[in-house]
């Protein structure tokens, strides 16, 4: 089913998620590998940035659950940065240092380390592009190469949280800010057909933890606020788009890895329920 | 007022969220209140739902509104409004010993804030208010927009406009409230559904903050600046749904105003009279009949 770029449509994945949830993505890829199918096109944001890269470095879905499971620890986000608390409304003497915000994310740049080495975005297997979101003005931005490490952060630096990155004098956070299914990206890419999971996690009724049920507000305040986005993107897109619906019913936060086996579950769940759709698209 | 004596066309207007800046608008309601124009709806977010709301509960006069705004002023910088942390949920974020977590609290503890909300609403309901009056608040479980136009005023005045995490959300009939420019900082959609009324739109952006003095500036600003983004195209998308002329007065800030540095409201009530002086003729000859 591989595709040849002189007869077939060209077709375009969107790997979404927050955290965690990104781990559902795998589902996708599991399918993806069973009939030999390679996109034209991949874009990530957030927790899918990191399933987008390792991907795109040639790992199959066992390798990547596998590699994520093994740097993946609970403690990755639980210190306080005090700088962050201390001049939260004080000015420090020499300027405020925009690399700091309320938890530390020095373990987080070391999984990415693990991760991704030193690879770089434009040398990955698929063309591929990840979401972030430009801290100085608000304004979703798109890259398309450098350290995959880095990039991977800045998309799923959760604000206030977690702090942004400076990547060429300019200062990156997460990319669900601006677009948590960054499908306009495949839209401009000319991609005729698309897919991307769609996380539409339910209203954490017992919240247990500030960051999940912040980010939980942040992917769904976000999500709907781009429904207008994807309706404008829709109109210019003249072929399909197919946004499946998952729904992990997390109880834990984000990076906490005994969500692991429910992420996954919910994504196969969601594959398997729109696998003739997936496959009827892909087939062309 | 009596429909017969009417001599302006059925209206409506729409203030968009921007913090302190939206305090721009009052030279607006000042030259409605001298030209006896009357809305048939106000629709107010965050920022944007103070001078609507001391203006539809009478307070009409320019001297007078600007004497509010200044009163609101000093109340800030006296009671140091947004200066008190809530050191037990910063450390239940790590979740550290003595930390706690729950949707009642946040980064900031809100009881200053409130206060000067309730000071703004004088006890006022917002049915009472002699123009229907719609604010826009975020529901914080479902992201849904919700729009509040009866109940306690203060309550919907601090919901639409409490920035989370920073300041907590608030239960008003079974939600949990927070910031309605989390859905869209310019409640215009909900004017086109309501109506067929032209649309006077008041919004108020600037310049990116790029040095920051310190988190809570470099948080909200990117916010600001994130839901301003999201909301070109809800603007967009109202603007093509509606069967009436829309008029936008947009206050563009050349300098970084933080979304709550009282200490700019000359500049800001400035920049009311600049935009205004430029429209007040378009804006009779729409009107007028």
């Amino acid at each position: 089913m591989e595709n040849s770029p002189q007869t077939s449509k060209k077709i375009g994945v969107a790997f979404t998620g927050s955290g965690l949830q990104g781990l559902a993505n795998i589902a996708l890829i599991e399918l993806f590998e069973e009939v030999n199918f390679k996109p034209d096109f991949v874009v990530g944001c957030s927790g899918g940035a990191a399933i987008a890269g390792l991907w795109g470095q040639g790992l199959n879905a066992i390798e990547i659950q596998e590699k994520i499971s093994h740097y993946l620890n609970r403690d990755i986000i639980r210190h306080v940065d005090l700088y962050g608390f201390l001049f939260f409304y004080k000015k420090p003497r020499n300027g405020y240092k925009k690399n700091h915000a309320l938890l530390k994310a020095n373990r987080l740049h070391k999984l990415y380390n693990h991760l991704f080495d030193d690879i770089k975005l434009e040398n990955l297997q698929f063309p591929t592009a990840i979401q972030t979101t430009e801290v100085g003005n608000g304004v979703g931005a798109v890259f398309k190469q450098g350290l995959l490490k880095d990039i991977v952060y800045a998309s799923s630096a959760m604000l206030p949280f977690i702090p942004p990155i400076c990547i060429d004098n300019k200062w990156y956070a997460d990319g669900s800010f601006t677009a948590p299914i960054p499908i306009m990206e495949l839209v401009n890419r000319g991609m005729d057909h698309i897919i991307s999971l769609s996380f539409t996690e339910p209203s954490l009724k017992k919240p247990k933890n500030f960051l999940s049920y912040y980010s939980n507000f942040v992917s769904q305040v976000f999500t709907k606020a781009q429904r207008s986005q994807i309706t404008f993107a829709i109109e210019f897109h003249h072929g399909e788009t197919l946004l499946l619906p998952v729904k992990p019913h997390m109880e834990g936060d984000i990076f906490d890895r005994r969500e692991i086996n429910r992420i996954m579950t919910a994504g196969r769940d969601t594959v398997q329920q729109y696998r003739d759709e997936i496959l009827r698209l892909i087939e062309r | 007022m009596d429909s017969s004596s009417k001599k302006y066309r059925d209206f409506s207007v729409v203030v968009g969220g921007g913090g302190i800046k939206a305090m721009a608008a009052v030279p607006f309601f000042a030259f409605l209140s001298k030209n006896g124009l009357i809305p048939n709806q106000l629709f107010g977010c965050s920022g944007g739902t103070f001078v609507p709301s001391f203006w539809a509960n009478g307070i009409r006069e320019e001297q007078k509104m600007i004497e509010e705004v200044y009163a609101f002023q000093r109340l800030v910088v006296k009671e140091k409004l947004f200066n008190q942390l809530d050191y037990r949920t910063l450390l239940g974020m790590a979740n550290y010993p003595f930390g706690r977590f729950s949707k009642k609290h946040a980064i900031l503890f809100p009881n200053k804030f409130f206060e000067m909300c309730q000071r703004m609403a004088g006890g006022k309901k917002l049915e009472d208010l002699p123009i229907p009056t719609i604010l826009q608040a975020t529901d914080l479980d479902t992201a849904d927009p919700v729009f509040l136009e009866k109940g306690d005023l203060a309550s919907a005045i601090y919901a639409s406009s409490a920035l989370y995490p920073v300041l907590p959300p608030i239960e008003i009939d079974g939600k949990w409230l927070v910031d309605g420019g989390y859905h869209s900082e310019i409640p215009l959609m909900e004017a086109v559904r309501r109506s067929n009324d032209i649309i006077i739109v008041l919004s108020f952006d600037q310049v990116p903050e790029q040095q920051p003095s310190n988190f809570f500036k470099l948080f909200t600003g990117f916010i600001n600046q994130v839901v301003h983004y999201h909301t070109h195209s809800h603007t967009s998308l109202a603007v093509n749904t509606h069967q009436n002329e829309i008029l936008f007065l947009r206050h563009f800030f050349k300098t970084p105003i933080s979304i709550w540095d009282v200490n700019k409201l000359p500049e800001v009530i400035d920049m009311g009279y600049q935009v205004l002086k430029n429209k007040e003729q378009e804006i009779l000859n729409m009107l007028l009949l």
